[in-house]
């Protein structure tokens, strides 16, 4: 379901209060909207000689001017099996059914260091809520998906993802985001919270469509002896910038944030990972792949933060880069602070073309020069891909790769 | 006599410039197993992937005729449908694609789609892979990547044994192999050949020589075959070693590189 509002975007109060109204939501959200709104008019807009605004440009996202898609989110399972209980709704519902998933937002907060987060929260027109429950380990995936159907552009959709995995629950989460044609501003903010113990796998699907430009936020927080694994797929959009942060804040806690990105055409995909050990103990891996056809452009940039005391942390980073065309064009920023002195951390990025040596190999067992370069390809997801569990989700991301590889590469 | 599988007459080969193969001339018929030995750098690779079809290794002069056909211009691929098949010496790890379904995607290629069925193939895979002592879930790993020196050969011989091919290019398959390995590996081999087939055991050492008996052993120094006789010139070149063939035909060759 889409509704799109009758009034262009605009700096005045009234913009928000009819969102709240339309969504039903209680008067303590629309007080969290208007602090918000104040937020997002104080907040410098960022400059393009901010370090993570270089190489996109952040006047991009100015909301001013367009029409918000509201969009109601679908639900489902992946795979086979039994049903499993619902534990996911509109994150607008939730704010009457699981206040206590939301204190931040009743209690004052929260206090926004970005102007886009402002935007979000001021202006947020769709999103959802996950709650894990307490020591259960949920079987199939949980699917959720974004679409904003044909909309009157220029449009804006700003959806707000919540998922909390409680005391040792576990869970499979996935999202995919899409739209269809226009210039649509897409701003999605995701947080994380897993609490002691969780589990949690998840994976964002960007498909947004061609005229898209879309800015990614996601939050992580991780309790004491948490798991995250998450996985970024970057299929569709014009420009995309991201920012994937991984705070963690409890010993033991460990993450793993995975990305994948098949860019063509004159895409650009720009994201920013963040493994922030605060406390003792952790341990990070990100493993960010992407391949670029045609005059595409990526930008991956991997921040790893160990604050003083935080010893014993295990970081690691790996950025690969396949270039399908002389005209594509990769970047790779390692940017590690590191303040504890006994930790482990390790950084690397890799540039290649096809490689010669295994298109003879693959060619000498008798496929084609276009097969081979397909299996490579395909390959270079499958390693990334294969990092999660689950038979059902494998599959269903290596066939989203495989529609956007042959899209790209044609027949 | 039956006509010649394999027919290459005065086969100049070229990689970056730099001519290694000059003049080699030899004719394979079905049935018959030939052993190539040489020195490390007289040129044994190159004739492998030269006759594989790799795009680096320039036919500067001389032809291969394969089951009566010129073959120049063949893509690789082309050649293995055809059925040529080579073990490399050096076999490419790729990433992320697991043997089995490499395996799928080659026998689909060399037999035809039509005539491979995902359950009769993982059946016919899981048979080979035992003879071979390959373990199962060896089907689920990437294809070379972290398998040992001794494994990658043994799975050189499993693509083989798939890909039942009319001319195998063995490039030293017994290099890194143990005696136990080098017994199986070897049985592996004797198992598919037909006497239809050919092969060319390509090998440094004597000793893959007492398990795939050649009917022919030919010497291959500086880029050319410098002497041929029967399986008793294996043990011969084995007593005496490379030195003395090196001196007499090596000397306007390119300096020998160790451990090429
Ligand atoms: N790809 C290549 N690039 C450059 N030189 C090569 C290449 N392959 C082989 N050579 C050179 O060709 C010569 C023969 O090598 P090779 O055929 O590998 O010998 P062998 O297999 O008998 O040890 C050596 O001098 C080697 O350095
Ligand atoms: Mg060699």
């Amino acid at each position: 379901m889409t509704t799109m509002a009758d009034d262009m975007l605009n700096l005045e109060p009234a913009s928000i209060e009819a969102l709240s109204r339309q969504m039903g939501e209680p008067d303590w959200a629309l007080e969290a909207r208007r602090r918000a709104l104040a937020a997002f008019v104080e907040l410098p807009c960022p400059e393009r000689t901010q370090e993570a605004w270089r190489r996109t440009r952040p006047d991009l996202f100015d909301p001013q001017g367009r029409r918000i898609a509201r969009v109601t989110p679908a639900f489902d399972l992946l795979g086979e099996g039994e049903p499993e209980p619902p534990v996911g709704m509109p994150f607008e519902q939730a704010l009457s059914h699981e206040p206590g998933d939301f204190q931040d937002l009743r209690q004052g907060g929260p206090v926004f260091q970005e102007k886009d987060s402002a935007m979000n929260a001021a202006w947020r027109s769709g999103g959802a809520w996950v709650g894990i429950p307490r020591d259960r380990a949920l079987g199939r995936p949980l699917r959720i998906a974004h679409e904003v159907p044909a909309f009157q552009a220029p449009g804006a959709f700003f959806p707000h993802t919540r998922i909390v995995g409680r005391r040792h629950g576990k869970a499979t989460v996935v999202e995919s985001f899409g739209s269809a044609e226009g210039d649509l501003l897409a701003a999605p903010v995701v947080d994380l919270h897993l609490e002691e113990g969780a589990s949690l796998q998840y994976v964002l699907v960007s498909r947004w469509g061609e005229g898209t430009r879309a800015l990614t936020r996601l939050q992580a927080r991780l309790e004491r002896n948490s798991q995250l694994k998450v996985l970024f797929l970057g299929l569709g959009g014009a420009t995309t910038k991201a920012f994937l942060t991984g705070n963690l804040e409890g010993e033991g806690a460990k993450s793993e944030f995975l990305g994948l990105v098949f860019a063509s055409g004159g895409q650009h995909f720009d994201v920013d990972t963040l493994q922030n050990h605060h406390v003792p103990a952790g341990s990070s891996d990100v493993l960010f792949n992407c391949a670029l056809n045609q005059a595409s452009h990526s930008v991956f940039t991997g921040n790893i933060f160990v604050a003083p005391g935080a010893q014993k942390t295990d970081a690691y980073q790996k950025n690969r880069n396949l270039l399908l065309s002389g005209k594509a064009h990769a970047d790779s920023i390692p940017k590690l602070e590191i303040l504890a002195n006994d930790v482990r951390c390790t950084h690397g990025a890799t540039f290649t073309t096809y490689d010669q040596d295994q298109q003879f190999y693959l060619q000498s067992r008798g496929l084609q020069d276009a097969d081979a370069r397909r299996l490579i390809i395909t390959g270079f997801f499958q390693e990334v891909i294969e990092r999660l569990e689950g038979p059902s989700l494998v599959a269903w991301l290596a066939g989203l790769m495989q529609d956007k590889m042959e899209a790209s590469l044609g027949t | 006599m039956s006509d010649p599988l394999l027919k290459i007459e005065n086969l100049h080969v070229a990689v970056e410039g730099k001519q290694i193969l000059r003049g080699l001339n030899l004719v394979v018929r079905p049935g018959e197993i030939h052993a190539i030995m040489g020195p490390n750098g007289s040129g044994k690779s190159t004739l492998s992937n030269a006759l594989m079809g790799h795009p680096n290794y320039q036919v500067t002069d001389g032809a291969v005729t394969y089951k009566g056909q010129e073959i120049q211009e063949w893509p690789a691929d082309e050649r293995a449908r055809q059925g040529i098949f080579l073990a490399f010496q050096y076999p490419t790890a790729i990433p992320g694609v697991s043997l089995g379904n490499f395996l799928l995607a080659a026998v689909r290629n060399v037999r035809g789609a039509a005539n491979v069925k995902p359950l009769e193939f993982r059946k016919e895979l899981m048979a080979c892979m035992k003879d071979l002592g390959i373990r199962q879930d060896f089907a689920g790993r990437y294809v070379n990547e972290g398998f040992s020196g001794g494994e990658k050969k043994r799975v050189e011989i499993l693509q083989m044994a798939m890909l039942k091919p009319s001319l195998a290019i063995l490039d030293e398959t017994d290099s890194g192999l143990d005696i136990d390995a080098l017994r199986i590996v070897a049985e592996g081999v004797n198992r598919q050949v037909t006497p239809e087939m050919g092969v060319l055991v390509i090998t440094h050492y004597q000793r893959l020589l007492d398990y795939i008996k050649p009917h022919f052993v030919h010497v291959l120094v500086a880029g050319r075959i410098v002497q041929s006789g029967g399986p008793e010139l294996a043990l011969e070149l084995e007593a005496r070693g490379y030195d003395e063939l090196l001196r007499t035909h090596g000397a306007d060759a390119a300096p020998v590189v160790a451990g090429a």
